[in-house]
């Protein structure tokens, strides 16, 4: 019979490779959970929401209106003129439209009197402000 | 195996960077209609300054228990609120403000133009 005896054989030093996996593992699972629980910003630097304790959902919306702290207007991710033209056109062609406002928590308020005015002549009813929840 | 490696600390790293996790939630407001609506049941309500309002001639702090009683008026009366600002004062503000009077309960809540200073 052909016995070995293991107890004394050397086992051979791990390479480098191998004594990795641990990390690498360790890696992957970061990589998974930022992949899984972030969500890229889309936000524009300069764009930084009000704060809000409300608690509902915002809605999925046609349009989106964002406006910077240096009072640059985007609807759609397209820059447009400050009287707003673009935006009483789409909500023109548009019924039923959900309007979702992005806008700089340090403006003054007076810079949302052009959508409000020309959200009520589009008989618009409702508009979102979106806010970063407390 | 160490390319691989490489690959997935740059993704890992783009991800960290790249993600945020605030969380974005939504304030719902009706755009006040021409004029006043039905006299009667609705109330207008001016924002002089980030801690003060003006509702029907009166003058109130806000967050004072004076003002609260008022806004319970108008839940209990089924009366909406026309909201108007001063045009200096943020957006922040302003919904801070409409964060506590629906904090009341009120939720008949309609934004008007703001008010020249």
């Amino acid at each position: 019979m052909n016995i070995v005896n293991v107890a004394h054989k050397k086992r051979a030093p791990a390479s480098i490779d191998e004594s990795m996996i641990p990390a690498i593992n360790i890696v992957f699972l970061l990589l998974i959970f930022f992949m899984i629980s972030g969500h890229i910003q889309a936000n524009r630097s300069a764009l930084e929401l009000p704060t809000s304790k409300a608690e509902q959902d915002e809605l999925p919306s046609e349009l989106l209106l964002e406006i910077t702290a240096d009072k640059q207007f985007f609807l759609n991710q397209q820059e447009i003129s400050p009287d707003l033209i673009e935006l009483s056109q789409a909500l023109n062609h548009v019924s039923g439209a959900i309007l979702s406002c992005h806008v700089h928590r340090a403006l003054p308020i007076s810079v949302l009197d052009k959508v409000l005015q020309i959200a009520r002549t589009a008989d618009l009813k409702h508009m979102q402000i979106r806010t970063i929840q407390q | 195996m160490t390319p691989l490696i490489d690959v997935v600390f740059i993704l890992l790293l783009f991800f960290m960077v790249s993600s945020s996790f605030e969380v974005n939630k939504q304030l719902s407001l009706n755009t006040a209609p021409h004029g006043q609506g039905k006299s009667g049941l609705t109330v207008s309500m001016l924002m002089q300054s980030s801690t003060q309002v003006r509702l029907n001639g009166v003058s109130y702090q806000i967050g004072s228990k004076a003002l609260a009683e008022v806004v319970e008026e108008l839940v209990t009366n089924k009366q909406s609120l026309v909201l108007a600002a001063k045009d200096y004062i943020s957006v922040q503000e302003v919904i801070k403000l409409i964060d506590w009077i629906k904090a009341k309960g009120l939720n008949q809540l309609n934004l008007a133009v703001s008010v020249a200073s």
